[in-house]
């Protein structure tokens, strides 16, 4: 059953011209590109297109205008709205026309921070037909995260909403921007703000600009003519966690995002026109760039915005019935949010109860899926469950069972095959490649297919940087191995990356915020395992001598994350201990704490300093349980 | 063998720099925080295990407290500058059977044989105590330090009980 991604995948290796050639047959160009490769200019060189017209103007000239485009479900605010391909059109004309009077040109960066409504998958659809860049900000990150993304991006203008609704909970976007703007050095034109029903928010003028409003004043504005961009001009700025404090500022090029992603849908998950595509994801991750917006809109789809939460919004069936209730085709979530789901309904009743509609997949993503929870949603849904693996550098599937291509091999624990276009290899210290079954570094050989990175805003060193361990090769910055039947096992991240409920966050970032807080002298936090969320950060504290006795340290610790970071860092845990364990040169031992805190069995390393401290670490959590109990 | 401690060296890498080594004392501390301070993130990060943006009083405490016989510390000034720029230290086990290496680099002078030269100066300051064997732990992603090491006869081992570091050892007798 798997020939016809067999095939595929060989074609795309030892032909790779003729194989993304075709499939850029897919795409609408203002101008063909002559060639796939070019060693300097990358994917598609001479090709020039819309990303915005292949999403949108294509469909309506093809006469499918009154075909929906965009379900917005949200439970949060009792909504159900549909957007066919004409209003979308509309509706995208409009906020490219105010972005237009406000002076936004071609190139110029915009930043997004927004909830998931229909105006922020407008706003970036209105920026794709002006040639403008944009970059959407999870709205989960507090304002000093905002402000380092507004000092790399230095945008014209900020768009922003009076708030979102997380669950029970609103959240103020506004007083996080005013914030953000307060600190950071670059100082946008506009703020422009839409004021939501469910929250009111205050504008500062003559800074801020309320949206309607603006809409409403240049709504005889002609709209803007869809600009041509050259295949590897950006279409948006994505930041992602590094190991370190600075985001990393992915950088999404027009050609080949919208061949991959094209191609994607047509043969991973087998989409097109008139099917229903879910990815219950935020617009403000890759997941939600590529799966909420661009690609189920590039290929004639509906896709389905959905602001709620798996549970609570208002019950652990919300995912069923908004399947049902649209018809969805493909659904796509994260492990997180299954487990979160089982959880609450163990025994699936609210799936029995509404049923699934004509679903016929579920695929999986954002981080291990564990063979139970696959195992458990297969029994009660019937359906496959694919998981599959990518990154937000690469910016579409790497690893997955071409479900679409006829392949049904699956194995729980493994993300699939190497999707074609992706060469992959498991590397070991000195960069050779490592036989079967055999674990070491995750790697894809050079160049990367259509889609992925060529570059990170302003840090082209930084970009260079993932090629520079292995000569010839991306470095994923996973470890795995593939097993002797081919299926790729990706095993966590060999840096201080984590992945908390599917989010991809740094405990290094996280380490250096706690080690500023007052009154500590050393720390560590490390990812420990969570049976809802994958892992959580855990903070180590040892106190500066005078703050031993000081009580209020751990939730400093926690407040100085959350505030810095954001709810995002979803950090609840802070240990007091005497000393963190150590070799004799003064390296942290992290994975010993980490199998401490996970209560797992550990030994002492020959190379600890001093044997004692581990026995203290285990003391403390002790001690600290028994408090909270 | 004379009270070792007191001895400092004079190196050249090979690259042409010229270091003014000694051992580093208390007195040493302000020097050692600001000299942290101008290595580069990642390799603060692969030194200390530790992602903070300054090296703590704590981190620096073993650096300034060798005891001179289970463990030294060696500081590294450019000699026509007197500027600090290397750090390494080696740490030996109560039966100085086995001695851990650490080097760090100040980011200007990456790539210009510094931590090569000191990671010599401590190979042979293990072999006059006696040591049996040296090692090395780095972060697996530490390549350029896992290059090094292996190009000087180091050996790389898998870490019991975490893949995400390497051992490098070195049997000196």
């Amino acid at each position: 059953m798997s020939e016809l991604y067999t095939s595929a995948w060989q074609e795309s290796i030892e032909n790779r011209e003729a194989f993304w050639s075709r499939a850029a047959g897919a795409v609408e160009w203002s101008k063909e590109p002559s060639r796939a490769w070019d060693d300097a200019r990358g994917w598609f060189p001479d090709g020039s297109l819309n990303t915005a017209v292949n999403a949108i103007d294509r469909h309506v000239a093809a006469g499918r205008g009154d075909a929906a485009a965009i379900i917005y479900d949200s439970p949060v605010t009792d909504t159900v709205e549909t957007y066919s391909y004409a209003r979308l059109a509309d509706e995208v004309g409009r906020v490219a026309a105010m972005l237009a009077r406000l002076g936004v040109e071609r190139g110029d960066r915009v930043i997004l921070y927004m909830p998931m409504i229909p105006q922020t998958m407008f706003a970036m659809l209105a920026c794709a037909r002006l040639g403008a860049v944009h970059s959407v900000v999870f709205g989960g990150f507090a304002a000093h995260e905002l402000a380092k993304r507004i000092d790399d991006a230095t945008p014209r203008l900020i768009l922003t909403a009076s708030g979102g609704v997380e669950g029970s909970r609103k959240i103020a976007y506004k007083p996080m921007v005013d914030e953000a703007l307060r600190t950071s050095n670059h100082q946008p034109d506009h703020v422009v703000l839409f004021q939501r029903d469910v929250l009111a928010a205050d504008l500062i003028a003559p800074r801020d600009i309320d949206w309607a409003a603006m809409i409403g004043e240049t709504s005889a504005d002609p709209v803007p003519p869809p600009a041509e961009m050259a295949a590897d001009d950006p279409l948006y700025i994505l930041y992602t966690s590094g190991t370190t404090g600075t985001p990393k500022g992915v950088v999404r090029e027009n050609g080949g995002h919208a061949v991959a992603l094209t191609w994607s849908m047509a043969n991973i998950y087998g989409v097109g026109p008139g099917d229903v595509f879910w990815a219950a994801s935020d617009v403000g991750w890759v997941v939600g760039h590529s799966y909420i917006v661009y690609a189920p809109l590039l290929v004639g789809a509906t896709t389905v915005l959905f602001e709620g939460k798996p549970v609570g919004t208002p019950d652990a069936g919300t995912f069923w019935r908004t399947i049902q209730r649209h018809g969805v085709k493909i659904f796509f979530t994260a492990p997180t949010a299954i487990r979160a789901i089982r959880k609450e309904d163990p025994s699936a009743s609210f799936l029995r109860e509404i049923g699934i509609g004509p679903l016929q997949a579920v695929f999986l993503a954002g981080e291990r899926a564990d063979p139970d929870t696959i195992h458990w949603l297969e029994e009660h849904s019937a359906l496959p469950v694919i998981d599959h693996w990518w990154q937000t550098e690469l910016g579409w599937p790497g690893v997955a069972t071409c479900h679409a291509l006829g392949d049904t091999r699956r194995r729980a624990g493994s993300a699939g095959f190497p999707v074609p276009g992706y060469e992959f290899a498991i590397l070991g210290d000195d960069g050779k490649e490592l036989g079967r079954d055999q674990s070491g570094f995750v790697a894809v050989r050079e160049p990367l297919p259509p889609g992925a990175f060529r570059t990170l805003w302003n840090n082209k060193a930084g970009w260079e940087k993932n090629f520079a361990a292995f000569p010839g090769w991306y470095e994923t910055g996973d470890a795995g191995y593939i097993d002797a039947d081919g299926f790729v096992h990706i095993m966590g991240r060999t840096d201080d990356i984590i992945n908390v409920a599917g989010h991809r966050l740094s405990t290094g970032q996280m380490e250096q915020i706690v080690a500023a807080q007052d009154g500590v002298a050393e720390c560590a936090v490390i990812g420990a395992d969570d049976a809802i969320k994958g892992m959580v950060p855990i903070a180590f504290v040892v106190p500066r001598a005078g703050f031993d006795a000081d009580a209020s340290l751990p939730a400093r610790v926690i407040a100085g994350v959350r505030g810095e970071l954001g709810a995002v860092a979803a950090l609840k845990t802070a240990y007091v201990v005497g000393a963190l364990p150590k070799t004799r040169s003064g390296k942290i031992l992290r994975n010993l704490l980490r199998k401490i805190a996970n209560g797992e069995a550990w030994t002492c390393p020959p190379t600890i300093d001093d044997p004692a401290i581990p026995a203290g670490i285990e003391n403390a959590i002790r001690q600290s349980s028994a408090q909270v109990a | 063998m004379t009270t070792d401690a007191a001895i400092s060296h004079q190196l050249t890498t090979r690259d042409g720099v010229v270091l003014d080594v000694r051992p580093a004392t208390e007195a040493d501390e302000a020097a050692l925080s600001a000299f942290f301070d101008a290595v580069s993130e990642q390799d603060r990060r692969f030194r200390f295990f530790a992602a903070g943006e300054h090296v703590s009083h704590d981190q620096l405490d073993p650096l300034i407290h060798a005891d001179h016989f289970r463990s030294e510390s060696y500081i590294a000034f450019e000699h026509t500058t007197g500027e600090l720029v290397g750090s390494g230290l080696l740490a030996c086990d109560n039966q100085l059977d086995t001695g851990e290496v650490a080097v760090s680099v100040h980011a200007d002078y990456r790539g210009r044989g510094v931590g090569w030269a000191l990671l010599d100066l401590l190979a042979r300051e293990a072999e006059r105590r006696g040591v049996r064997r040296v090692i090395s732990i780095e972060s697996r992603d530490n390549h350029a330090a896992i290059e090094v090491e292996r190009d000087k006869g180091f050996t790389p081992e898998a870490f019991e009980g975490d893949p995400t570091l390497v051992v490098l050892s070195k049997t000196i007798r």
